[in-house]
């Protein structure tokens, strides 16, 4: 079953008096369990999917369903909600909250959605940060960790509440290629574990090479659309 | 709120010393309410103590054109009987004394000066229990058994270049017009500290007031204090009762100290240093205002990120208003701290404006040069809850501008 | 007394009209008022009045004057009162009180107070006419009708910052050359006090006024009339009628 479908999807943006269309018409359909790389230059509209599939954005017209709901015309504290419930973000630059341990960080979205006794909570966050490979780091601040061991905190704390999607934009564009290679190796792992959806973008080929599909963006278009099978 | 408390509180130090400033913002005005209000409170304590002692008693039994012309001081305006009516009422429960004066205008001469002064006949007996003049003589003794003594202020004392055993020349006006003169010889000399009692104020016995007046057992007022100063209205009107039903004299009204006009302008005193302080108050929100919109503005990105884990506009919210909370909390603290401890230490050594005063053109009859400020907890109390009310409404706009940030907006926004 | 009406500023007497009033100066008319003041000694009996509300109070003095320098006042009633002397020699008062057998010296501020409970002060005694012309700059406002008569009308500014009156405005009867009302202000404006001569009796060789009225307008509903029940000009006065040692005597 679908967890996700565009169904032509425009995006225009305002910039001053200027219309500046980043999507122009985008239609598919992401299956459960899928590991799907969006892929294209920069301003091909990459990002913006991932927002809009991110519930964090609006399509200027067109329908986004989520779990076969119509999420396009809810309201931003339903948006809030749904995000908080099924979906999790990696970004380019990790975004962890600087004030908070490894482990605080990857705590924090089961605070949030707050249905956790705090032993509970503990115990879920230091078993994914365990799984990620960061048993050891659990009490460090953000600013005592290498990049990608941020970045696997980042994937922990996108995991930690069993959403249905995980969105990761550019994972890897601030890492060096085996760090790089090993987080999309960690993300390949966890995503074959669990069966949680993944959609990354990127613009890198080796990533591209992790995909299990692929879809290629141009100028806001779908290029290509291809399973890509692998052992 | 629960889920912010320690976020927030890690939040508020990464930028450790705005943090302290803000909070000293709101401890400055903490500090100054504190202070304040603990000045003015002692301010009308004394003034109240003052005005019952010199002035009002807990009740005045006086002529009503007495009290109406208080200025004047018209002199023909007495209490005829004022020993019956004494016999009358002092059987009411909580009197403790009743003590008669005669106050008049007149003129002191001595062998080089002539001044004018205010002379208060007084029976040094039962005046005592009510105005004890004694602490303030600073030469020679209260009223012995001479009839021809008087005591006097020492800034009057000086004016006419008088000391102790010197003899003063006393004419006054009867109340017949007539004009008639006494010799009195100065026995003690006193220094209140309010400088118009002090520069203006002779006290005599009341039989040579009344010897001066040609008003032989009468008195301007009788004084009363009560056991409980909180019944002064109830024994007011009981007073009354007895003087419409005994019939003895229509023209005299018993008057509670709370009436005195004066006293009707202390919650004015409050309003005046309270618009002052509100003032404070707005530079400290405005700086509170400033700090969070600040750390607001930096933390856009994380406010992206967060908000993109799902947490609502109201969590937003709730999270800045409790970082404020606590900036505000650690200035209540602190200023709380510094201000009782001022207060407290002015209470105990007193605030000395005599310098200030002597300078002074006018005379303010019953400010007290030396002011005890009087430090409640009900005045800490109040300062905190309007300092944190101050610091929250300060915070709402931030908190606000913070939770309608567009999460992508936000997040586009680079790291520092 | 008559001095006492004199110091007053008030009252002024003419023996003639001299020259025809339309051509004189304000400084002209202020000075025929004074010039014809001018007596060598004088003893009067004197009643005066005071009213306050309802309360009318009665006095009886007497009263010894020569030149302008000296007076001497002795008051004959109520009984309170009896006894009570006044010598005034210049600028200085001197006050006996019977009942206190002290002598009390006024000068200075102090003469602004009520002389005996009256609407008088003991400046409005013991002022001259030539300190008036001396500390007052004079102008003539015009003429009016005052108490049927036609006078002029004088303004009087102090010279000196601080003086009681600030501006004193006098109405000079144009027949006799008596001051007949006399109103004292203060600088801000404010009326202070108004003097009314009620009566004037013609002499031997002059007219005096023998009644006279202030009003203090300070004090509320009160005022001071002054009867002058006996006159004699230029009589022969004891010897030692103006000394300390006369103020004291029993």
């Amino acid at each position: 079953m679908s967890i996700a479908k565009l169904e032509n999807v425009h995006k225009v943006y305002h910039i001053g008096k200027v219309d500046f269309p980043a999507l122009r018409g985008i239609s598919f359909s992401i299956e459960e369990g899928e590991f799907l790389s969006i892929a294209g230059p920069s301003g091909s509209g990459k990002t913006t999917i991932l927002n809009l599939l991110g519930c964090l954005d609006k399509p200027s017209k067109g329908k986004i369903f989520l779990d076969e709901k119509d999420i396009t015309a809810l309201p931003t504290a339903k948006l809030a909600d749904v995000r908080r419930k099924n979906i999790g973000f990696v970004f380019q630059t990790f975004n962890l909250i600087p004030v908070l341990t490894a482990m605080e960080n990857v705590e924090f979205p089961l605070i949030l959605e707050g249905q956790h006794e705090a032993k509970e909570r503990q115990r879920v966050t230091e078993d994914i940060l365990t799984e990620v490979g960061l048993k050891d780091f659990l009490h460090r601040r953000p600013n005592e960790m290498s990049g990608g061991q941020q970045q696997r905190v980042a994937v922990a704390r996108a995991l930690v509440k069993k959403p249905k999607l995980v969105l990761a934009d550019e994972p890897t564009a601030n890492l060096d290629s085996v760090t790089g290679e090993e987080i999309l190796q960690l993300m390949l792992e966890l995503n074959q574990k669990t069966s949680t959806t993944f959609i990354f973008s990127t613009h890198d080929k080796m990533v591209m090479d992790f995909a299990r599909r692929l879809i290629k963006l141009r100028d806001g278009k779908i290029e290509s659309d291809q399973k890509v099978n692998k052992k | 709120m629960k889920k912010f408390i320690k976020l927030a509180w890690r939040n508020i130090w990464r930028n450790w010393r705005r943090t302290i400033l803000t909070s000293l913002a709101v401890a400055f005005g903490m500090i100054s309410i504190i202070f304040t209000y603990s000045y003015i409170e002692g301010v009308s304590e004394s003034i109240y103590r003052t005005l019952i002692e010199t002035e009002l008693g807990h009740v005045k039994i006086v002529s009503r054109e007495f009290l109406r012309l208080e200025r004047v001081m018209p002199r023909e305006q007495l209490v005829y009987n004022a020993q019956s009516i004494e016999d009358g009422i002092s059987s009411l429960p909580g009197i403790s004394t009743m003590t008669e004066r005669i106050k008049f205008r007149l003129i002191l001469s001595s062998e080089d000066e002539n001044e004018p002064a205010l002379g208060i006949g007084i029976n040094p007996e039962q005046e005592k229990n009510l105005f004890d003049l004694r602490k303030y003589l600073i030469q020679g003794s209260y009223f012995q058994e001479s009839p021809a003594e008087i005591l006097i202020g020492d800034g009057l004392a000086k004016k006419l270049g008088v000391g102790l055993g010197d003899e003063l020349l006393a004419v006054t006006s009867d109340i017949n017009y007539s004009t008639y003169a006494l010799t009195f010889t100065v026995t003690g000399i006193f220094k209140s500290g309010f400088t118009f009692m002090d520069k203006n104020f002779i006290y005599l016995s009341i039989e040579k007031a009344q010897e001066m007046l040609d008003c032989d057992g009468a008195a301007h007022e009788i004084l009363l204090l009560l056991d409980d100063a909180g019944t002064a209205a109830d024994i007011s009107s009981e007073i009354l009762t007895f003087l419409k039903e005994s019939g003895l004299d229509d023209t005299l009204t018993a008057v509670p100290w709370q009436d005195n006009f004066f006293l009707t302008y202390m919650p004015l005193a409050s309003v005046v240093m309270g618009s002052i302080l509100l003032i404070i108050m707005l530079i400290a929100a405005l700086v509170i205002l400033n700090t969070m919109l600040m750390a607001v503005v930096e933390r856009t990105h994380e406010i992206g990120v967060i908000k993109s884990m799902g947490m609502r506009n109201g969590g937003i919210v709730a999270l800045i208003l409790v970082e404020a909370t606590y900036i505000g909390l650690l200035g209540v603290f602190i200023g709380g701290l510094i201000g009782s401890g001022l207060s407290i230490l002015a209470q105990n050594t007193g605030l000395n404006f005599t310098r200030m005063m002597e300078k002074m053109e006018f005379e303010i009859a019953f400010f007290s040069p030396i002011i005890y400020p009087k430090f409640t907890f009900g005045i800490l109390l109040g300062a905190a809850v309007f300092c944190l009310t101050t610091t929250l409404f300060a915070a709402i706009y931030p908190a606000r501008k913070a939770s309608r940030m567009e999460p992508v907006e936000a997040l586009r926004t680079s790291m520092k | 007394m008559n001095k006492v009406a004199l110091f007053l500023l008030v009252i002024s007497i003419t023996l003639t009209c001299g020259k025809a009033g339309e051509d004189l100066t304000a400084e002209e008319i202020l000075a025929m008022r004074d010039k014809n003041m001018v007596f060598d000694t004088a003893y009067s009996e004197i009643d005066m009045i005071i009213t306050i509300g309802k309360r009318v109070v009665e006095k009886k003095l007497t009263s010894y004057t020569e030149g302008t320098e000296k007076s001497f006042i002795e008051f004959l009633s109520p009984a309170r009162d009896r006894g009570t002397k006044m010598l005034k020699t210049g600028k200085v008062l001197k006050i006996y009180f019977p009942s206190a057998e002290r002598v009390m010296r006024l000068s200075g501020h102090m003469l602004r107070q009520s002389m005996m409970g009256s609407d008088f002060s003991y400046e409005d005694l013991t002022e001259t006419a030539e300190e008036l012309r001396k500390e007052y700059n004079v102008k003539l406002l015009g003429e009016e009708v005052f108490a049927a008569a036609q006078c002029y009308v004088l303004e009087l500014e102090s010279k000196i910052e601080n003086k009681t009156y600030f501006f004193i405005k006098i109405w000079v009867d144009k027949e006799r050359y008596i001051g007949s009302k006399v109103e004292f202000y203060a600088k801000s404006g404010k009326l202070l006090k108004v003097l009314a001569v009620e009566d004037i009796k013609s002499f031997k060789n002059r007219y005096y006024p023998t009644k006279v009225t202030m009003e203090d307008k300070l004090r509320k509903n009160s005022k001071t009339e002054m009867i002058i029940k006996r006159i004699e000009f230029d009589i022969l006065i004891p010897q030692g009628t103006f000394t300390e040692r006369n103020l004291m005597r029993k």
